[in-house]
């Protein structure tokens, strides 16, 4: 069994408001997910599809079932499950470098390493030049970069990504995304990526991971047979992406 | 004209103004003196060594208050701020005694403390304690919970998060506590002088008061100012070089 590898079984979770009736976030739900995997998971709102990824984080307990990622029962967060958040989450009064820096510091690794795998992740993630900037002074792009190189700093097994690009324009959406496909193959972690976009997923995805709403619920998890680089305008991209979205949509459409 | 000519013409004109004032034999200049005739006093007291040794005074006794208060203020601001259940027996307590001006103390702090330091410490102490515990207790509570779950995907200890993400997310809600900590103890500090005290400013004041001697009184008055100016103008400097990643810093006179 390799290291990265995710093993999602009999996973529920139902929220319990003190003055209101149990809400069923997520039904049961079985994944497997192999080591290396770019798996994006698309859903509408309300679908659970952050509260799954938060469980596999360990932020969230489960109700009932377990999460397990490389063999080992997750039970609360760990530098091993990097997770990126789509509101970017960086600590205003560190730098880029100490941002991508702070995992490493906190785990107690020697000033001279840390110092060489910031700089690694600097220049991986494109932020040569702007390591002494504060994140108040960069553009919603490059903050995202400084948070994916702060996870990918702390080598984790799995990188968790919720709707990572979401709060940035569409042009730079579509730059991270190659970003992030390129560093998937430098750095062969195991994705799990949270999208409401099917393009997104569609140009990103090994497999697609499709959830319904109220409650919800995983009805579809298709493997998407493209090889990479992937082109939104080639023929086999748009006819496969047409099929999964008339998936989604006959399942959605008829639900919601 | 620039801003900055603006400005000083502004404090000029009104230098004048008060000059012509007190010349025009509308008002005794027992009762209004010439902003000449104040610097020249200032002068004297100050070259005769009898200002510095007010001013020293007064400064002590703040400084003291001032850091008395910091020292209990901050630690159990933090520790209320973190623990709910601490929080719910200090803020109640706290909110009892907020409301109550620190000039209605002043008469059983003298009564408890006599008339020498210890009641006026205790005043200026008094005065300092609750924006500083207030703030530092917002600071605390209301850090960003999502950079304390990055912390916690990143590996950091409880600890570590409170120490590295907790606190500094605390630190420019702490800032406005202590500058206006050091406010309250300002005022505090000139209402105990007034009252009871053979030295400071506000001694200084009141005495010249009883022998009608305005000048001098005013040259007090003038030092106060000077004085909360430049210890305000230190903070605002400390502040700006420890919070320069925040950009949208107030540089705006707490008082």
């Amino acid at each position: 069994m390799s290291t990265g590898d995710i093993a999602i079984e009999g996973v529920t979770k139902v929220y319990k408001p003190q003055s209101a009736a149990p809400v069923h976030a997520l039904s049961e739900t079985n994944l497997r997910i192999a080591s290396g995997r770019f798996v994006c998971i698309v859903g509408p709102s309300g679908c659970g599809k952050s509260t799954l990824l938060s469980m596999v984080a360990g932020l969230m307990r489960p109700s009932s079932g377990s999460i397990r990622v490389g063999g080992a029962l997750v039970t609360g967060p760990g530098p091993e499950r990097g997770l990126v958040f789509q509101e970017y989450g960086l600590f205003p009064w560190l730098t880029v470098r100490g941002n991508i820096g702070f995992g490493l510091s906190c785990r107690g690794v020697p000033a001279a390493e840390r110092e060489a795998i910031v700089d690694k992740y600097v220049n991986l993630t494109g932020l040569s030049g702007f390591d002494n900037r504060y994140p108040s002074e960069l553009s919603g792009g490059m903050k995202q970069r400084v948070a994916i190189g702060r996870t990918l700093a702390n080598n984790p097994r799995v990188l968790l990504m919720d709707e990572p690009f979401g709060a940035v324009d569409a042009l730079t959406r579509e730059s991270l995304q190659d970003e992030i496909l390129q560093l998937w193959r430098v750095e062969q972690k195991t994705i799990l990526f949270v999208t409401h976009s099917m393009m997104e997923a569609v140009y990103l995805a090994d497999d697609i991971v499709m959830l319904r709403a109220r409650p919800g619920r995983v009805f579809a998890t298709l493997s998407v047979p493209l090889a990479h680089p992937r082109r939104r305008t080639d023929q086999s991209f748009l006819a496969f992406y047409s099929e999964a979205e008339e998936t989604f949509k006959q399942e959605v459409g008829r639900h919601s | 004209m620039n801003a900055r000519l603006t400005r000083l013409a502004a404090v000029v004109a009104f230098v004048i103004l008060w000059e012509a004032t007190a010349r025009s034999g509308w008002f005794s200049s027992i009762l209004l003196p010439p902003p000449s005739l104040v610097a020249e006093t200032g002068w004297k007291l100050l070259t005769g060594g009898e200002l510095l040794k007010h001013v020293w005074t007064s400064l002590a006794r703040v400084l003291t208050g001032f850091a008395i208060a910091a020292v209990i203020a901050i630690p159990l601001g933090i520790i209320a701020g973190s623990t709910p259940l601490l929080y719910n027996i200090v803020d109640p307590i706290v909110e009892l005694f907020r409301p109550i001006p620190v000039l209605a103390l002043l008469p059983l702090a003298i009564l408890w403390f006599g008339i020498g330091e210890a009641s006026k410490i205790f005043i200026i102490t008094y005065a300092a304690f609750f924006p500083m515990f207030i703030n530092t207790v917002a600071g605390v509570r209301y850090t960003d919970p999502m950079l304390v779950q990055v912390a916690s995907t990143l590996g950091a200890t409880r600890a570590q998060i409170f120490t590295r993400v907790v606190l500094m997310c605390a630190l420019p809600s702490l800032a406005v506590g202590i500058r206006l900590g050091l406010g309250f103890a300002f005022l505090a500090l000139v209402a105990a002088e007034l009252i009871a005290s053979t030295a400071g400013l506000g001694y200084l004041i009141m005495d010249s008061r009883l022998t009608f001697q305005t000048d001098r009184g005013m040259v007090g008055v003038v030092a106060l100012g000077v004085l909360g100016f430049a210890i305000n103008a230190i903070l605002v400097r400390v502040e700006r070089w420890a919070l320069a990643w925040k950009q949208d810093i107030s540089a705006a006179e707490v008082k």
